[in-house]
C-alpha cells in the first residue's frame, strides 16, 4: 500500500518568552493510504503540533525546524514544509485535499453566518459552483452525514444545533471537496459517549466506503481499540511506539505504552487490582534536552537512559519502539525501580 | 453495607425555570430531576453515570444541600434516625455540612488563588468549630498524609501546583474536617489518565481505610465501575436503574443502560448485547410523558408512552438491583 502522507524527523520549536521550547522531536510518521491511523498521548504529548505542523496551521510562535512533510497526490509529491503557508498551493492543499475536523466545534464555526453557507463556502472556494448548485451538494452531504431535515438545517446557525450535529457539519465542511486525507483532532472528546459512538461509525464508514485515510488524533486508549488501523503513541514531542492497533494494545513494548494502557479501568477489569500508576507527571519540554524524555518516570530506567539518543527498534512486522531496554524479542527486564508503578 | 441508611432521598424533583418575552415570565422549566429517589449507605461508595443534562450534578447539589429540592424529601442520619434536612437551625446545618462534603471538577477554581492553601485548609477547620489551633494543624497533616502530599506543600499557592496535586489537595481539604459523607463531581475528569489513575487508587484506598460513604459523579463508566459498590444510571432526571457494580456490564436490563454500555469503548469486553442510539436526547424542558426513554428506546410500548415506569426488582432477583423498565423481561439475552 503506498503512503498518502510521509513526516521525516520533523522538528517543531515555539517561542516562549525567551526560550525556544522543542515540542516535537524528529518525528517520523508513514500514513499509508486508505488507513485509519490514530496518534494518541496525554495532554501536552504533541499530538495535536503534529496535526498542526501536517496542514500549516501552526500558531505563530510555533515553527519547523527542520525534517520533512510530504503529501502524496495522484501524479505529484508535495514538500508541504517548503510551500508557502499561506500560498496558493497550500490554500488549494488545505480543505480540497485535506480536510480537517476539530474538536471545538462552537469556535470552529462562524456563530453569525449560517452553517449551511459556511459549509457551502468551502465548496465554493475550491470548485467551480454556483450558489445553488452548492447548496444542493451541502443539503446532500447533510443527509449523507445523517443530519435531520437538511433543507431546513442549511439556514440555521451553530447555536441552534447540539454538540453532536454540530460536530457533522464540521464532518460536512471537512469532506465536502472530497479530500483524500482527513485530520481529526479529538473530534468526540467533548460529545456523551452514545454521541461519540455515532460520530465514530459515521468516520469509520468514511474510511471504508468512501477510501478515504485518516488520521485521529486522541488520548483516549479505548477508542483507538475500536477505529485504528495503525497506532502511534506519542510523549512529550517523541514517537515512542508504532504499530497496528494489534501490536501497540494487545503486546505493547515502550514501558509508558504498558502504563497507559494499564492505568485506564476497563469495564472488565478485576476490582480486586490497583490501577497502574505512572509515578510523578509529564515534565515541561524545557527540563528534558538530553535522552530519554520517559526516563524521570520509567520503572525501567537505567543510567543510559538518560544520556543516550534512543533509537527506534524495529520488531516483527515494522512494530517500533523507542527503548533501550528492550531486548531483541522485545522483552523488558526486571524493573529497576520498585514503587507504586511496579 | 448496614441495613439502614446514611441518607435517604425520596422523589427529588428539581425545577429551574425558564423564563421569556420581555416580561421575563415563567414559559417552562427545566427538568433537571425528576423524581428520584436513591439510598446511601454508610461505608459504600456509589457511582452515578449519565450522559450530560441527565441531572447528576444536580442530584450532587441537592445531596450536599447547595440548592433546595423544588418537591421531595431529603433525610440524614444524624446520630439516632433520618432527620429532614429542609428544615435546619444554623447550628444543625453547621453539623450537617460537616458531615457531609463536596469536591468539585475544576481543581483550578475550587481553590483561592491568593490563599496559601495550608490557609485554606485551616480556615475550612476553624468554620467547623476545631479551636485547637494544635489539633488542627495535626488534622491537616493526616490529612495530606492520606493523599500522599507532603506537609511542606501546604506554604505553597494553588497556582504551583498540577490538577492533580490540587485535587489531592482538595480531597485532603475535605477529609480534614471528618465527614461521613462525601460528593464527588466528575473529580477525575479534568485529569490525564495518569494522574487520573492515582486518584482513582487514591479514592478506592481512602473509602478502604476509613469507610466514608461517598456518593461517585461522573459521566466514564468504567471508571464508575471500577470505584463504586453500586451504580445508579441516570437518564434525563430520573434514575434508571441501580444495579451492584459488577453486575456491570453483563447484567444491565435498562435499555439505556445496555445502550450506553454499548457505546462505550473498550478493548477487554466482547460486548454481547448491542444497542445503538439513534438521535439525541430529548431537552429536559420537554420530557417525554411517560417513560423519558420512551422516544428512543428501541423496545417501546404503548404503555411507556403514557405510564412513568418505577424502580422495581430486576429480573435477576439480586436484591440490590432495581430497574425502571415496563419491560418484565431483559430485552436482549440476559
Amino acid at each position: 500500500m503506498s503512503n498518502i502522507l510521509e513526516l521525516k524527523d520533523v522538528n517543531v520549536s515555539f517561542a516562549v518568552e525567551s526560550d525556544r521550547l522543542h515540542i516535537l522531536r524528529d518525528v517520523s510518521l508513514e500514513v499509508p493510504r486508505g488507513s485509519f491511523l490514530c496518534v494518541v498521548g496525554e495532554s501536552g504529548c504533541g499530538k495535536s503540533v503534529t496535526a498542526q505542523a501536517i496542514v500549516q496551521l501552526l500558531p505563530d510562535n510555533g515553527k519547523v525546524d527542520s525534517g520533512n512533510i510530504r503529501y502524496f497526490d495522484q501524479n505529484e509529491t508535495l514538500e508541504i514544509n517548503t510551500l508557502e503557508k499561506f500560498g496558493a498551493k497550500m490554500r488549494s492543499l488545505r480543505g480540497a485535499k485535506i480536510g480537517m475536523i476539530f474538536q471545538d466545534t462552537l469556535s470552529s464555526l462562524n456563530p453569525a453566518h449560517k452553517v449551511g453557507r459556511q459549509v457551502a463556502e468551502t465548496l465554493r472556494q475550491h470548485l467551480d459552483l454556483s450558489k445553488e448548485e452548492a447548496r444542493e451538494r451541502v443539503i446532500e452531504l447533510f443527509k449523507k452525514l445523517g443530519i435531520p431535515d437538511p433543507e431546513r438545517r442549511y439556514d440555521a446557525y451553530p447555536h441552534e444545533f447540539s454538540g453532536g450535529m454540530r460536530q457533522r457539519v464540521m464532518i460536512a465542511i471537512a469532506t465536502a471537496c472530497e479530500p483524500d486525507l482527513v485530520i481529526a483532532d479529538e473530534p468526540t472528546t467533548a460529545l456523551d459517549v452514545t454521541i461519540q459512538a455515532q460520530i465514530m461509525t459515521l468516520l469509520k464508514d468514511l474510511q471504508k466506503s468512501a477510501g478515504k485515510t485518516f488520521l485521529l488524533i486522541t488520548h483516549n486508549m479505548a477508542l483507538v481499540s475500536e477505529v485504528a488501523d495503525h497506532v502511534a503513541v506519542m510523549y512529550l514531542g517523541r514517537i515512542v511506539e508504532y504499530g497496528t492497533v494489534e501490536q501497540v494494545l494487545r503486546s505493547p513494548k515502550h514501558p509508558y505504552t504498558q502504563a497507559l494502557l494499564k492505568s485506564v479501568p476497563s469495564l472488565a477489569a478485576d476490582k480486586a487490582i490497583e490501577l497502574l500508576t505512572v509515578e510523578g507527571q509529564t515534565p515541561s519540554p524545557a527540563d528534558v534536552t538530553q535522552g530519554c524524555e520517559f526516563a524521570g518516570r520509567c520503572a525501567y530506567i537505567v543510567d543510559e537512559c538518560r544520556q543516550a539518543t534512543i533509537p527506534l527498534i524495529s520488531f516483527e512486522n515494522s512494530h517500533q519502539a523507542r527503548c533501550m531496554r528492550l531486548d531483541k524479542s522485545g522483552n523488558l527486564p526486571a524493573p529497576t525501580k520498585v514503587g507504586d508503578n511496579v | 453495607m448496614s441495613e439502614s441508611p446514611i441518607y435517604r432521598a425520596t422523589g427529588i424533583k428539581k425545577y429551574f425555570p425558564v423564563t421569556g418575552g420581555i416580561l421575563r415570565r415563567t414559559i417552562g422549566h427545566v427538568k433537571a430531576l425528576d423524581g428520584v429517589d436513591l439510598d446511601i449507605y454508610r461505608s459504600e461508595t456509589i457511582s452515578v453515570i449519565g450522559e450530560s443534562g441527565c441531572g447528576k450534578t444536580t442530584l450532587g447539589r441537592m445531596l450536599a444541600v447547595l440548592q433546595k429540592p423544588t418537591e421531595g424529601e431529603l433525610t440524614f442520619d444524624f446520630g439516632q434516625e433520618l432527620q429532614s434536612v429542609k428544615e435546619l437551625d444554623r447550628e444543625e446545618e453547621l453539623a450537617f455540612r460537616k458531615k457531609v462534603q463536596m469536591i468539585f471538577q475544576d481543581p483550578y477554581t475550587s481553590f483561592n488563588p491568593r490563599q496559601r492553601v495550608g490557609a485554606a485548609m485551616n480556615e475550612v477547620l476553624e468554620v467547623h468549630g476545631v479551636d485547637d489551633p494544635e489539633e488542627r494543624f495535626a488534622r491537616i497533616n493526616e490529612a495530606c498524609e492520606m493523599v500522599n502530599m507532603r506537609v511542606e506543600y501546604l506554604q505553597r499557592y494553588p497556582h504551583e501546583f498540577s490538577g492533580g496535586q490540587r485535587q489531592r489537595l482538595a480531597i485532603a481539604r475535605c477529609l480534614a474536617v471528618k465527614p461521613e459523607l462525601i460528593i464527588a463531581d466528575e473529580i477525575v475528569s479534568a485529569l490525564d489518565v495518569s494522574i487520573q489513575a492515582q486518584i482513582i487508587n487514591l479514592l478506592r484506598q481512602i473509602q478502604e481505610d476509613t469507610g466514608l460513604s461517598f456518593v461517585f459523579i461522573t459521566h466514564d463508566v468504567a471508571v464508575a465501575r471500577y470505584v463504586g459498590h453500586r451504580i445508579a444510571v441516570m437518564y434525563l432526571g430520573s434514575v434508571v436503574e441501580i444495579l451492584p457494580a459488577e453486575a456491570l456490564p453483563a447484567s444491565a436490563e435498562h435499555p439505556y443502560t445496555i445502550a450506553l454500555l454499548s457505546a462505550v469503548p473498550d478493548m477487554n469486553v466482547q460486548k454481547k448485547k448491542q444497542i445503538a442510539l439513534q438521535g439525541e436526547v430529548p431537552s429536559p424542558i420537554d420530557v417525554p410523558t411517560g417513560c423519558a426513554f420512551s422516544t428512543r428506546c428501541p423496545f417501546v410500548m404503548d404503555i411507556c408512552r403514557t405510564q412513568r415506569p418505577q424502580l422495581r426488582s430486576a429480573s435477576d432477583g439480586r436484591s440490590d438491583h432495581q430497574v425502571a423498565c415496563h419491560l418484565e423481561t431483559p430485552p436482549i439475552g440476559a
